[in-house]
């Protein structure tokens, strides 16, 4: 063997101790020899844990890195003891992570290895290696980032520094703002311009608010731009901060949509909204004034009616009039219940019949009872059914107790599976005979086969006691089975 | 109500009722209906300045009020007039009463508010609850 037999002199020990290179000297079996200070420094060796070592097991090849640049680094250190030339080389070559056994750091080296010479021949190597891995990457993410900017070319994507004001834009960026394509870092400016002015102080707002954010940091923002003699246009940025090292300038990475279409689309259905509400309004209005119209109507038909009642002569006239008075209240007042319920097209015939009832006992004599349970039905079944309260209301007091003050009618209501139970009964005298063909008999029919309903007669049924009944007779009870289910 | 205005505790009482409504068919409608209930009609008014002067001479215990008066007046105002000056309260009668209108009305404490068209039987309750010195 031809090893480095003398020891390093003096000179040379105090060259590797000081300098700020890096070299490692290793004999021809690339044992290590002697290393620089700024070696250990670089590599976070001591000194004795590399001395007597073969370079390879000072630093072992990573195991799960096929890559890995131990072939190449071997191969130039084998072709330098060969033929004595120098030979650089630029190798990616992971080395021990020495505060974490187990692990590898990637790193990037530009390695010269010179041969050592002693009396004509080759004794061994010095190497000199410098870490690169920062000038790689960096040139590699330039790399990348171009190429992206070139692929993305049909997408307006921009990289903009707030604080230096400058941005990196994809042709499509420039296409989008009406600007020439301005390759490599240029400035901001003339695309914050763009912006309409009051939009332009929020967005300047919005990323110098960002500045001190954490990379990662995303930003989702729409703003109306305009080129010159063009329409305003609607433009969403979305992107997120970049950032290195805490101390970089915040960088943002975005790209840039034009999301005027989907603003305008937005508008116009706001619009078609606050016109289709507008009708909306002025249909109410209709509606409220032509409901106002009819009400009003019929109570001065209603009104005409009590008073040629009231004016009459003759108790024949004076009673026909009282009783067209009351079947129009009953037809009319049913309008009032439909406005007052907000709903046109059904009505609570319950709490109507107990109104109603407490009208007729206002116009008759005796007395008139309610109850009746929560019912809703249509309207056009409760004009029916107002009517065939009046009739029957009115006919008990009409035949059941002749001269009598004091007689009582009961209206009841009740909810049933298939709809309603109307009963009215009196404590009259009972039924005499036959029903006769006076009008208020034949509107009672009419209502009961309008309604699809049967119609029971009986003696009288004051079962819960709520009614006096001191009436002389059997009484009279009509009970009529209203379907409402439609 | 206050206690100046306050009318008979008595419910067979005889209230003095005027009438503001400019359908006079109805009107004199309403003036049977009230005095078969037992109440007199001390005077008929269509529209805010009448029902104004009307009142100050007649000096009601209740009045009806149409909500829509002649010339486009509005029987809200009248009634508003007619709590701020003469506290009188009033028993309004329309043909349109929504939700909205009747949270306008009750901020007047109406005696009642009444749908047209109108059945007796309401008009007399409202006026018997004058008698006891309610208001909705």
């Amino acid at each position: 063997m031809t090893d480095l037999q003398t020891p390093l002199d003096l000179t040379t020990r105090v060259i590797l101790e000081t300098t700020q290179h890096s070299y490692l000297i290793l004999d021809r079996d690339l044992v290590v020899q002697a290393v620089s200070t700024a070696y250990c420094r670089m590599t976070g060796a001591t000194e004795q844990e590399l001395l007597g070592l073969n370079v390879f097991e000072a630093f072992p090849p990573n195991p799960d890195d096929p890559d890995d640049g131990f072939q190449r680094v071997l191969l130039s250190m084998q072709g330098v003891l060969a033929d004595g030339r120098t030979d650089t080389l630029e190798v990616r070559y992971a080395i021990p992570d020495r505060t974490q056994p187990g692990r590898y750091v990637n790193h990037w080296w530009r390695i010269t290895h010179a041969p050592l010479m002693q009396d004509g021949v080759i004794t061994g190597i010095l190497q000199n290696s410098m870490d690169i891995t920062s000038e790689v990457t960096t040139a590699r993410d330039a790399n990348i980032r171009e190429a992206l900017v070139d692929n993305l070319s049909d997408i307006a994507f921009w990289e903009f520094c707030p604080s230096e004001g400058t941005a990196i834009v994809s042709e499509a960026q420039s296409r989008m703002f009406g600007l020439p394509p301005t390759p490599g870092v240029t400035s901001a400016e003339p695309f914050i311009n763009r912006y309409l002015p009051e939009d332009r102080a929020r967005l300047i707002e919005t990323f110098a608010s960002l500045e001190d954010a954490p990379a990662g940091t995303p930003v989702d923002v729409e703003y109306r731009m305009q080129i010159p003699d063009e329409d305003i246009r609607w433009v969403r940025l979305r992107g997120d901060l970049v950032r290195e090292d805490p101390r970089d300038p915040a960088r943002f990475v975005g790209i840039s949509m034009d999301v005027t279409t989907a603003r305008r689309r937005e508008e116009a259905l706001a619009s078609t909204i606050a016109e289709r509400d507008r009708l909306l309004e002025q249909k109410q209005l209709l509606l409220d004034e032509v409901n106002h119209r009819i009400k009003n109507s019929l109570q001065i038909v209603s009104s005409i009616l009590n008073l040629d009642a009231h004016a009459a002569v003759g108790d024949e006239a004076r009673s026909r009039l009282q009783g067209a008075a009351s079947r129009v209240r009953a037809v009319a007042s049913v309008h009032e219940m439909i406005y007052k319920t907000g709903q046109v097209t059904t009505v609570e015939i319950g709490g109507y019949l107990a109104d109603l009832c407490d009208t007729l006992q206002a116009s008759t004599q005796g007395k008139v009872t309610c109850r009746s349970d929560t019912l809703h039905c249509s309207t056009d079944k409760a004009i029916s059914l107002a009517l065939l309260t009046n009739e029957l209301v009115a006919n008990a007091f009409g035949h059941a107790f002749g001269d009598r003050v004091d007689g009582c009618v009961e209206v009841t209501c009740e909810a049933t599976d298939e709809g309603m139970a109307l009963t009215v009964q009196d404590d009259g005298i009972g039924k005499q005979g036959s029903s006769g063909k006076g009008l208020g008999t034949r509107i009672i029919a009419s209502m009961v086969m309008q309604l699809g309903a049967t119609m029971q007669e009986g003696p009288a049924d004051f079962s819960d006691g709520k009614t006096s009944q001191g009436g002389p007779g059997p009484g009279h009870r009509v009970l009529v089975r209203v379907p409402l289910k439609d | 109500m206050s206690s100046d205005s306050a009318p008979k505790p008595d419910s067979d009482a005889s209230l003095d009722v005027l009438i503001v409504e400019d359908e006079v068919l109805i009107a004199m409608d309403l003036e049977i209906q009230i005095e078969e209930a037992g109440h007199s009609v001390v005077g008929m008014a269509v529209d805010v300045d009448s029902c104004q002067a009307a009142a100050r001479t007649a000096r009601p215990d209740v009045v009806l009020m149409d909500l829509r008066l002649r010339g486009g007046d509005c029987g809200e105002d009248a009634a508003r007039w007619l709590r701020e000056e003469l506290d009188v309260p009033c028993i309004f009668l329309s043909g349109n009463i929504d939700e909205a209108r009747v949270a306008r009305l009750n901020s007047l404490s109406p005696v009642a508010i009444i749908g047209k068209p109108l059945l007796s039987g309401r008009l007399t309750a409202a006026l018997a609850k004058v008698c006891h010195g309610d208001t909705v």
